[in-house]
């Protein structure tokens, strides 16, 4: 007798022997089943729309953090997250496209962050440069001019308003010094007077 | 009642006995066959894998207890027995010949590695291909082959040369050349 008959009638006596004491645990094995499929679809379920949410709403964020991450982050334009204008920064997009409502569609998420200020062009400027890949090369580099030129003027501008707030404070304590030496000069006089009152005369 | 639920329960209640027969041969110790059984069958159904019939969940279970007992005896999860295979007295007659020879089916695939044990059964308990059984032990076909030859010949060392039929080797032509040295 070859091995295959053997092994097969080894594992018939063996089944045949279980079979005589099988517990009767059916409904058991089924409970038991039926819990672990419980929990293997909420993890599974979970697992994929974690992963789902984080395509469509994490996708673009990280994308735009990406794309325009690095301009906003020169040691030049640091001031310019100091300013009031620069009121938009990358985690604050990230947050605001993670809600369904805005970040439905990739468009509205760039039109939700649409305030006027500089780092709000700079980011509609990196959204936008992401979609190009849908359009023509010659749309592209026009855009990528025009959010170049954007957000050169806006440095320059803000340099500007700085500048002239420098302008102003360093004017306003030489005035404030003049006013104190003039206090100053006023009281010595007046302590003379006092002190030598033929001086009046 | 749904229908993944009757299909376990036919399984359990119709193949199980079929099964751990199935699982004894790759572990070698009836307990473990038991819970491997067991367990393979839960998981199956646990995880969304159960199928429509019940051929089709028994072919599923017995893959799951195959890769098991693998995993199994090679990380030394198996405790073996180690029973005494002493053959039982018996009235009837030819008792004594199945019971020695079934002794020494046993201590002749307790020499086999776990994965020599695993190719073996399925190759001649479940009739499979060398390229199925790669397939269900994610091994390649040529590993396949070494462990299912390497298993014959310790078969055959404890069995007997026509326990198991080793199919000849191909031979290939090879012509020889004089070399220019």
């Amino acid at each position: 007798m070859d091995v295959s008959m053997q092994l097969r009638d080894l594992a018939s006596a063996v089944g045949d022997d279980f079979a005589l004491n099988a517990p009767d645990d059916a409904s058991k094995l089924v409970g038991r089943a039926r819990r672990g499929r419980m929990v293997w679809t909420t993890g599974v379920g979970t697992a994929v729309v974690g992963s789902a949410a984080t395509l469509a709403f994490g996708g673009p964020a990280l994308a735009t953090v990406l794309t325009t991450g690095p301009e906003l982050a020169p040691a030049s334009s640091t001031s310019i997250l100091t300013s009031e204008s620069a009121t938009s920064t990358p985690s604050e997009d990230a947050l605001a496209s993670v809600s369904p409502t805005e970040s439905a569609e990739p468009g509205e998420n760039h039109e939700s962050t649409g305030t006027p200020g500089a780092g709000v062009i700079d980011l509609s400027g990196g959204a936008s440069g992401s979609d190009d890949d849908n359009g023509t090369s010659d749309e592209s580099g026009d855009r990528d001019r025009d959010q170049d030129q954007l957000r050169t003027e806006d440095r320059d501008q803000l340099q500007e308003q700085e500048q002239e707030q420098e302008h102003a404070q360093e004017q306003e304590q030489e005035q404030e010094l003049e006013h104190a030496q003039e206090q100053e000069q006023e009281q010595e006089q007046e302590q003379l007077r006092v002190e030598d009152p033929e001086l009046d005369d | 009642m749904s229908a993944w639920t009757q299909v376990m329960e036919t399984l359990v209640r119709q193949r199980r006995p079929a099964l751990v027969g199935y699982a004894y041969l790759l572990t070698g110790s009836r307990s473990e066959a038991e819970d491997l059984v067991q367990e393979a069958i839960v998981r199956t159904f646990a995880r969304g894998r159960a199928k429509t019939s019940v051929r089709e969940a028994e072919a599923y279970v017995k893959r799951a207890i195959a890769n098991e007992a693998v995993n199994r005896a090679r990380h030394g999860l198996v405790v073996r027995e180690n029973q005494a295979k002493l053959a039982e007295p018996s009235s009837h007659p030819g008792h004594d010949a199945r019971v020695n020879a079934r002794a020494d089916l046993e201590a002749a695939l307790d020499t086999l590695s776990p994965r020599e044990r695993a190719v073996t059964v399925l190759k001649y308990v479940d009739d499979l291909t060398i390229s199925s059984i790669a397939a269900v032990l994610k091994l390649n076909d040529g590993t396949v082959k070494r462990y299912l030859a390497n298993a014959a010949v310790k078969l055959r060392e404890q069995l007997g040369d026509d326990a198991v039929n080793i199919p000849e080797r191909p031979t290939v032509p090879v012509t020889l050349t004089e070399s220019r040295i």
